[in-house]
């Protein structure tokens, strides 16, 4: 990916042509042998980083004029600090390999990432030139081709712009399955997508119908639904234009296709038949799998022509799972209630898969967890989220 | 059942006579000062029975104090304006 980037971008091709040591990695520029004086006035080498705005993976212009550095603070010949550069100090882990030591602000309108790095260049390598005048940043030192192991199609600009790539990292499972693409497993499919997860696991029987469209992440067209696609060749069409790894499977999961979830780092569980919930459930702590299981009940109330209901989201991991059983149903078919007649309700579904791969989130480690709650039920009519078996640390 | 159950509190001290709560959307009055995890199944879903493998998810809150949920063997103190909710949450 980081040689295609450059290859596409006009002003990285500039800077690698002219001998700058440039790498692109995880959506960040660094730009490595940048000569600079320390406080002892000694010339060092030091890296400028910076987060590139990419569109269609060719670079944009600067989102602003700041730059991360790796190394001391930068001095002037006479060793006294570089004011003009507006150091601050922020050490910090920005992505595999790439740790920075300040962020510095020297104010310009950077029409692209040629003349920004130029000009960070330039302020930092003349007083070393003043003290050693063969240095320079040009060094046109070869750069190792860093091919990209991401499973995007084009780079997550969006996490290095953020500067949460080390959190990020920590959700790049191996393989997780979604079990179930109604409308709470699709919205699930949609934000798991937007992750690192290598192999996204699809599992339904289903075909994509019209009625599905309406409770579906993004816009179905006809054409799509003419198409009379499964369910998971249509959501992998769709999602495959983001990402590799999304892997159909056109099955129910029974008695029958339960093995294929063995060897999951974690499995979404978005069905409605609480016997296969029992089995998948059983088969999930056999395995010792974690997985969560999420749910909704809709109700009509007639005389008010309002609905009432509720989200759960379950989580059940190796270190607790006796809960499981006491929250959520194992038993009996579907009933032909009002949800079972297929009621749109995009949000409750989006918000019921926003807070299981939130709680996906918080397993992996991306977001702080202090209670650990294995159990949260949404409920619509008093605005509620409650937070019940917890783990205390 | 839950009126006859409580109708020993109805003369209590600083206890109010009957409250009215909201449960699943329908406001209901009731007698019970605590409400334990069947009784509320029942105010919701009369008849129907909780067992190892059929849950329900129940929570209550409070336009003033404590929100929270209850399982199997918990109750909580019923409070004017408390509202319930009693969902089965098996759907995706």
């Amino acid at each position: 990916m980081s040689v295609k980037l450059i290859a596409r971008s006009p002003d990285l091709k500039r800077l690698q042509d002219e001998g700058y040591e440039i790498e692109v990695r995880s959506g960040f520029l660094i730009v490595r042998s940048v000569p600079y004086v320390t406080s002892g006035r000694t010339v060092a080498l030091g890296a400028v980083v910076t987060d590139l705005a990419l569109n269609d993976d060719i670079t944009q212009k600067p989102r602003d004029h700041q730059v991360w550095f790796a190394g001391e603070l930068p001095c002037h010949a006479t060793g006294a600090p570089i004011t003009a550069l507006g150091p601050q100090q922020c050490r910090q882990k920005l992505c595999e390999g790439v740790v920075v030591d300040f962020r510095f602000s020297a104010k310009a309108d950077y029409p692209d990432y040629y003349a920004k790095i130029t000009q960070y260049d330039e302020i930092l390598s003349n007083p070393a030139r003043s003290l050693k005048p063969d240095v320079t940043a040009r060094t046109f030192r070869p750069i190792e081709a860093c091919e990209e192991d991401s499973v995007f199609l084009y780079a997550d600009s969006a996490t290095s712009r953020a500067g949460i790539v080390p959190a990020s990292i920590k959700l790049a499972m191996k393989k997780i399955a979604v079990v179930g693409l109604g409308g709470t497993g699709a919205y699930v499919l949609d934000l798991v997508a937007k992750t690192p997860v290598h192999e996204i696991h699809l599992f339904d029987g289903d075909r994509f119908l019209q009625h599905n469209a309406f409770r579906s992440p993004g816009a179905a067209s006809l054409d799509d639904l003419r198409q009379n696609l499964s369910k998971v060749e249509y959501y992998t069409s769709l999602y495959s234009r983001l990402r590799r790894g999304v892997i159909p499977n056109q099955e129910f999961i029974s008695d029958e296709t339960i093995g294929y979830l063995a060897n999951f780092d974690f499995v979404f569980v978005c069905i409605d038949r609480p016997t296969v919930r029992k089995m998948i459930s059983e088969f999930m702590r056999l395995n010792n799998i974690p997985f969560i299981d999420v749910g909704m009940e809709l109700e009509m109330i007639e005389d008010q022509a309002c609905l009432v209901g509720a989200c759960r989201i379950t989580l059940s991991t190796p270190g607790k799972r006796d809960h499981f059983a006491r929250h959520v149903s194992l038993e009996g078919a579907v009933a032909e209630d009002l949800y079972g007649t297929n009621i749109q309700v995009a949000d409750l579904n989006a918000l019921n898969a926003a807070l299981a791969v939130l709680k996906w989130k918080k397993f992996c480690g991306f977001y702080q967890d202090c209670y650990q709650e294995h159990q949260s039920v949404y409920a619509i009519n008093a605005h509620q989220l409650t937070r019940d078996e917890t783990v205390t640390m | 059942m839950i009126q006859e159950k409580a109708s020993h509190q109805v003369d209590a001290p600083g206890h109010q006579k009957s409250f009215t709560i909201i449960v699943n959307g329908r406001r209901r009055t009731i007698t019970d000062h605590k409400l334990t995890y069947i009784e509320a199944v029942h105010l919701a879903y009369p008849g129907e029975q909780p067992s190892e493998t059929v849950s329900f998810t129940v929570t209550y809150s409070n336009p003033h104090g404590k929100d929270g949920s209850l399982v199997e063997g918990q109750e909580v103190k019923v409070q004017d304006g408390m509202v319930l909710n009693v969902r089965k949450t098996d759907r995706s």
